[in-house]
C-alpha cells in the first residue's frame, strides 16, 4: 500500500479551506443566534469570532508562505496550532458550560471537528514532506 | 492437478484481503488526524458525562453520587418497577433485571455510583489524550451496552457505534497522542513491549505492522 496517499495535498487549497472554516467561526455566531442565549451565548459568541479570526491568520499564512522552503517550521507550528484551535472549540461547550445551548454545541463541535481534520492534514503533510 | 488457492492467504487463511480504504483508515497512521477528531469527540461526551454524575463536592447539586447514590437508586428503582414481559418493562431480559434488583436490594448503589461516574470520566480520559483509546473505547462500549440493557437509549447508540471504528483502528487512533509511546512500550498480548521483552535479543516491533505516514 502507498504510504502517503495525501501527499498530492495542495496546501493552498487546504490552507484556504482553514481561512474559510475561520470566517464561518465568525459569522455563524450570527446566524445561529448564539447572544439570544444570553451570557452562555455571548461567550460561545466571542469565542467562536476570536478562534475564527485566528484560524483566517494562521490559515493565510500557510498559504502564503507555501514556497518558501525556510518557513517549514513555521508551517508546521501553524497547522499545529490550527489543530489545537479545532480541538478547543470542539470542547469549549463543555468547558465552559453551554453544551445544553444546542446551536452553539453542534455549530461549535462540528466547525471545530472540521478544521481540527483539515488541519490535521495539512500538518501531517508538511511533516512527510519535510522528510523527503 | 494443482490444488493452489487462487489468492494469497494470510497465516490463519484469511480468504479476501481488505479493501485498500480499511487498510489505510485502520492500519496506516496518516489517518491519524481522522481518528484525532473523532476520539476526542467521543472522549468529550464521556468525560462531561461522568463530571455531571460526580459532583460530589456539591450536594445540592448532585444528580448522581451524592446522597449515597440517591441517583442511582432512583433511576435502579424506576426501571425495575416493572419486571421484562409485563406490559410498561424497561428491562427485557430477565437476567439484566435480576442483577439489577439484586444490586439495588443489596445497597451497591453506593459504591456503584462512584464506579460509573469515575469510569465515565477515565474512558473520558483515555480517549481525549489518546492514551490505551482502544481498551479506553472498549470499556466505553460496555457502558454503552449496560445502559440500553437497562432501557437508556440517549446517545449510547451513537456512542456504541463510533466507538466500534475506534477500537477497530487500535493501532492508529492514539498516533497523536500518548499511544505512540505507551503502545510500543507496553506492546500487547501477543507480543510485548520493550518494558516486558525479556531478551533485547528478542528481534521485530512490539506491535502488529502498521503503516507509517513517512
Amino acid at each position: 500500500m502507498k504510504n502517503r496517499p495525501l501527499s498530492t495535498l495542495n496546501l493552498t487549497i487546504i490552507g484556504m479551506l482553514g481561512a474559510v472554516g475561520g470566517i464561518w467561526l465568525i459569522i455563524m455566531p450570527f446566524l445561529l443566534g448564539y447572544s439570544d442565549d444570553k451570557t452562555p451565548g455571548s461567550n460561545a459568541q466571542l469565542l467562536s469570532i476570536i478562534c475564527g479570526a485566528i484560524a483566517i491568520v494562521v490559515s493565510l499564512l500557510l498559504v502564503v508562505t507555501e514556497k518558501n522552503e525556510g518557513l517549514k517550521t513555521l508551517r508546521f507550528y501553524g497547522g499545529a496550532v490550527m489543530v489545537f484551535i479545532g480541538i478547543w472549540v470542539m470542547s469549549a461547550p463543555y468547558l465552559f458550560n453551554y453544551s445544553k445551548l444546542k446551536n452553539e454545541l453542534w455549530g461549535l463541535q462540528i466547525t471545530g471537528g472540521l478544521i481540527a481534520l483539515v488541519a490535521g492534514f495539512v500538518v501531517q503533510e508538511i511533516y512527510t514532506r519535510s522528510k523527503e | 492437478m494443482s490444488m493452489e488457492a487462487p489468492h494469497k492467504t494470510g497465516k490463519f487463511g484469511a480468504m479476501v484481503n481488505e479493501p485498500p480504504v480499511a487498510k489505510w483508515l485502520f492500519a496506516n497512521t496518516s489517518s491519524a488526524p481522522i481518528w484525532l477528531v473523532v476520539r476526542v469527540w467521543l472522549g468529550l461526551q464521556w468525560f462531561s458525562s461522568g463530571w455531571g454524575k460526580a459532583m460530589f463536592w456539591d450536594i445540592s447539586n448532585s444528580q448522581y453520587i451524592a446522597n449515597g447514590g440517591k441517583g442511582l437508586k432512583s433511576f435502579w428503582e424506576r426501571i425495575v418497577a416493572v419486571p421484562p414481559g409485563a406490559q410498561g418493562a424497561v428491562i427485557t431480559y430477565d437476567w439484566y433485571y435480576e442483577f439489577i434488583k439484586g444490586m439495588l436490594n443489596g445497597g451497591h448503589y453506593e459504591w456503584f455510583s462512584w464506579f460509573v461516574a469515575f469510569g465515565e470520566m477515565a474512558v473520558g480520559l483515555g480517549l481525549i489524550f489518546g492514551c490505551l483509546t482502544a481498551v479506553a473505547a472498549f470499556f466505553g462500549t460496555i457502558l454503552n451496552f449496560s445502559f440500553e440493557l437497562a432501557g437508556s437509549t440517549s446517545t449510547n447508540p451513537v456512542l456504541f457505534g463510533t466507538a466500534v471504528f475506534v477500537i477497530l483502528a487500535w493501532r492508529t487512533a492514539g498516533w497523536w497522542g500518548l499511544d505512540r509511546y505507551v503502545l510500543p512500550a507496553l506492546g500487547t498480548p501477543w507480543e510485548p513491549g520493550f518494558l516486558f521483552r525479556r531478551s533485547s535479543k528478542t528481534p521485530g516491533s512490539s506491535l502488529p505492522p502498521v503503516t507509517a505516514a513517512k
